[in-house]
């Protein structure tokens, strides 16, 4: 009896997971199907909607191009490195803030303001301040990324659910051990969401540094291409980007993701 | 980033014996600065920080420890904003901001909420499509800018369009997760009393998806404001963002900050008048979360 | 032999608006090693409130706990160790670290906590989820887990609140039937809290029946049948007797 029971559940699970991804497929099927119709009957201009085999051959052909790897390299460290930066600062800070209710009521709301307002409309400024290099492009993206991951930090560590503080009470954890144990595995959630924004608008702000203002990076190298009308090597460099940083993502998501689930 | 309430540490009222000693210590000596509420001591203290901020800026532009002509001072930008706001190029541009994002986040929302909907109230749709909208609103959208601009060309419409793409997936976003997290005994209670659609959609989706639409409003109108800005700053002759670049191009800096404090306090009011907004239509919410 | 003394316990607390609540008036109790002493009330009578005052972790406005002679002013898991309501297992940590919590606060090398946490979990039997995560098991192994934790630190009492109170029927009972093994073997003082009349009867050596609030005790009843009890002791016409009296206490107090 059980026997059926359990194969009846496995197909329909295998089933289940057809669908899903059948459906899936019909959507990537469904979207080179109306990129063939642009390039095709539909006689969209070439200049917004290349050939998808250009568009091909340019992605193949840039696999082995030191220059695409080079301006790769270039945008990677950076967002690691401001990505790094915002992270450090922004937990730190966040912890040191959350030790004080008066420290935490008087920057939280500062925090928020710094992730509310929209610093990529200060990027003219940046650029006559710091200049164009990958510096000031880390800059930039660290300046966005370290609001949102100080002030998930402190409402985290502020907001223990107080059943979690009474276990420790209750088994004579010092204020220094509900510091270092509890508060933190508690807070982690809100601590990875905010980590998670940050690595959002690090990705978001560097690409946009290198589209807008950069001479450096694959940002960069898109800007070029569309400027000098190589319409099918700017997609190409598009989906070399949306894939890194999907990995780098994808990577930290591993990372950081709590054991528990 | 939830605009949650915020929740005391430790509520149990047996607990906090102190608070005891502390309230008669209020009836004693009630004008005594210690005795002022937290909130209002630490806006107090936020002020004289970001005072202190000023004075340290205008003093270090005044001596030359920073260079004026390229930060200016507090002084100068103060200066700056009266005669702005009355300029009509200002408010030209101004405007044509407003209608941009408010074009564009109408028609984001309107993408934004279907897709949303689709993918949070049909099970199999969102299984199959949540890690690719997931998966899109964590890559950086500012690689299709290129090609927007190609597309639309260098006026208002680029801008329109990027606001579109960057609000619709945010408030799909935060509409899935929304209806994600209607507790699903209100489906039952609402089948048991054999609801219609319509009643299930207006009192049990529309109200427990609330906090999800709420964020989603705000951060679809924040990406559309942010889309349509970064292309005015791009390449636009229109716009807040094109004032910000032409002031920096020709280094007025104290306009250009001008434009940029102008816009940050309306967005910080904004915000702040959305949050109180949002807490009062979703009171009832409070009383869910504390009895969890 | 130990025994946990409450004197003349008064505990009351100011609302948000400022009128003064008495959750307690004046509750003496005296609880002897190896005995287990059940607690009911109606609802909101402070037998909540009570535990946690023995467990220190709550100030009382007048009147001691103390262990024999020792008055216990803050929480002292080696002496009263708590099993909550709703297990509050720590979510980030597996099943083993949580046995282990009590031990690691009381500071203790890491083989040792190990040694003791793993002993433990045997004792309730879930060694093979010691690596697991409590999200990953049933409310009845929760608080196994939980039971297993306050354990851990060999505490002569054990205080529990409402320990069955979010487990359904079956899960309860067998849950029972392990804890009657568990605590005759390691012989410690219980006071366990239940809304429930034949949870009172069937654990308990003595019943201590609270009033409305604010709470005192209106009546203690001893069981005189030995321990373990087999289940079919819930159908003896003493059983039954009980229950009837208890009842009409409970009963009384609503009128």
């Amino acid at each position: 009896m059980t026997q059926t029971i359990t194969t009846k559940l496995r197909q329909s699970s295998v089933s289940h997971a057809a669908i899903i991804w059948g459906l899936r497929v019909a959507l990537v099927l469904a979207l080179l199907g109306a990129w063939l119709l642009g390039t095709g009957p539909a006689e969209v201009s070439p200049l917004i909607l290349p050939e998808m085999t250009t568009v091909f051959s340019s992605f193949i052909s840039m696999f082995t191009d030191p220059v695409i790897w080079q301006a790769a390299g270039v945008t990677v460290w950076a967002m690691l490195v401001a990505f790094a930066l915002a992270a450090g600062v922004g937990l730190a800070v966040g912890f040191i803030v959350s030790r004080s209710s008066m420290l935490s009521a008087t920057f939280e709301p500062l925090f928020a303001w710094g992730y509310i307002f929209p610093v990529a409309l200060l990027y003219p400024l940046f650029l006559i301040w710091f200049g164009v290099g990958v510096e000031s492009k880390i800059f930039f993206a660290f300046i966005n990324a370290v609001f949102p991951i100080a002030f998930n930090t402190v409402k985290g560590l502020r907001n223990i659910e107080p059943r979690y503080l009474k276990v420790g009470q209750a088994f004579g954890a010092s204020k220094t051990q509900i510091d270092w144990h509890i508060k933190p595995g508690a807070a982690w959630p809100m601590i990875l969401a905010g980590l998670r924004l940050g690595a959002a608008m690090v990705t978001i702000n560097v690409v946009l540094a290198e589209v807008l203002g950069a001479k450096a990076g694959l940002g960069y190298e898109l800007q070029q291409a569309a400027n000098t009308l190589q319409i099918a090597d700017s997609y190409a460099v598009i989906l070399y980007l949306i894939i890194i940083t999907a990995i780098l993502l994808g990577v930290m998501e591993r990372l950081l993701r709590p054991r528990h689930g | 980033m939830r605009a949650d309430s915020q929740k005391q540490n430790v509520r149990d009222p047996a607990l906090t014996t102190e608070k005891k000693t502390t309230m008669q210590a209020r009836v004693r000596s009630p004008a005594a600065w210690s005795n002022r509420s937290p909130e209002t001591r630490a806006t107090v203290y936020r002020t004289l920080i970001l005072l202190a901020f000023l004075v340290i800026w205008e003093v270090a532009s005044g001596t030359g420890l920073l260079d004026a002509r390229f930060v200016s001072k507090p002084s100068a930008v103060l200066s700056a904003i009266i005669p702005l706001i009355v300029d009509p190029v200002v408010q030209k541009a101004l405007s044509d901001t407003v209608i941009a994002v408010a074009v564009s986040f109408l028609i984001g929302s309107v993408i934004g909420l279907l897709l949303g909907l689709a993918l949070g109230l049909s099970k199999t749709l969102g299984e199959a499509y949540m890690p690719a909208l997931v998966m899109l609103v964590g890559i950086p959208k500012s690689v299709f800018l290129p090609l927007m601009i190609l597309i639309f060309g260098l006026g208002n419409e680029a801008g329109i369009a990027f606001g579109v793409l960057l609000a619709f997936l945010q408030i799909a976003i935060n509409v899935v997760a929304g209806v994600d997290s209607i507790r699903p005994q209100y489906y039952s209670v609402a089948r048991a009393y054999r609801s219609g659609r319509v009643r299930l959609f207006v009192d049990v989706i529309l109200p427990g998806a609330s906090p999800g639409l709420f964020a989603g409003l705000w951060h679809g109108i924040r990406s559309a404001f942010i889309g349509v800005v970064i292309v005015q700053m791009f390449v636009s002759t229109v716009g807040v963002g094109y004032l910000v670049r032409i002031y920096t191009n020709l280094f007025e800096i104290d306009k250009a900050l001008a434009v940029v404090i102008l816009v940050a306090v309306a967005i910080i009011l904004a915000g702040t008048a959305w949050g109180k907004l949002e807490q009062r239509l979703t009171r009832w919410r409070k009383v869910e979360e504390t009895r969890q | 032999m130990t025994s946990l003394v409450v004197e003349h316990l008064s505990v009351s607390y100011q609302t948000s608006v400022g009128t003064e609540i008495s959750a307690l008036k004046d509750v003496n109790l005296q609880i002897e090693f190896g005995e287990f002493v059940t607690i009911i009330g109606p609802s909101g009578c402070g037998k909540s409130t009570l535990l946690h005052a023995m467990g220190g972790l709550l100030k009382p406005s007048s009147g001691t706990i103390s262990l024999d002679t020792t008055v216990l002013t803050e929480p002292s898991p080696r002496d009263a160790a708590f099993v909550f309501q709703d297990y509050s297992l720590f979510p980030w940590k597996s099943v083993i670290e949580n046995v282990g919590v009590g031990l690691k606060f009381a500071g203790g090398s890491a083989r040792d906590i190990q040694e003791k946490a793993a002993a433990q979990l045997e004792f309730v039997g879930l060694s093979q989820f010691a690596d697991r995560y409590p999200s990953e098991l049933s409310g009845g192994m929760q608080q196994r887990v939980a039971i297993a934790r306050a354990l851990a630190l060999e505490p002569k009492f054990l205080l529990m609140d409402e320990p069955f109170g979010a487990l359904d029927e079956q899960t309860r009972r067998n849950l029972g039937r392990d804890l009657t093994k568990i605590l005759t073997d390691t012989g410690q003082g219980v006071a366990l809290i239940t809304h429930s009349l034949e949870e009172a009867i069937f654990w308990a050596d003595r019943i201590v029946v609270m009033s409305a609030r604010p709470g005192r005790i209106l009546e203690e009843i001893r069981v005189e049948a030995p321990r373990p009890r087999d289940l079919s002791y819930m159908t003896t016409p003493e059983f039954a007797e009980l229950r009837a009296k208890i009842f009409d206490l409970l009963e009384f107090q609503h009128a």
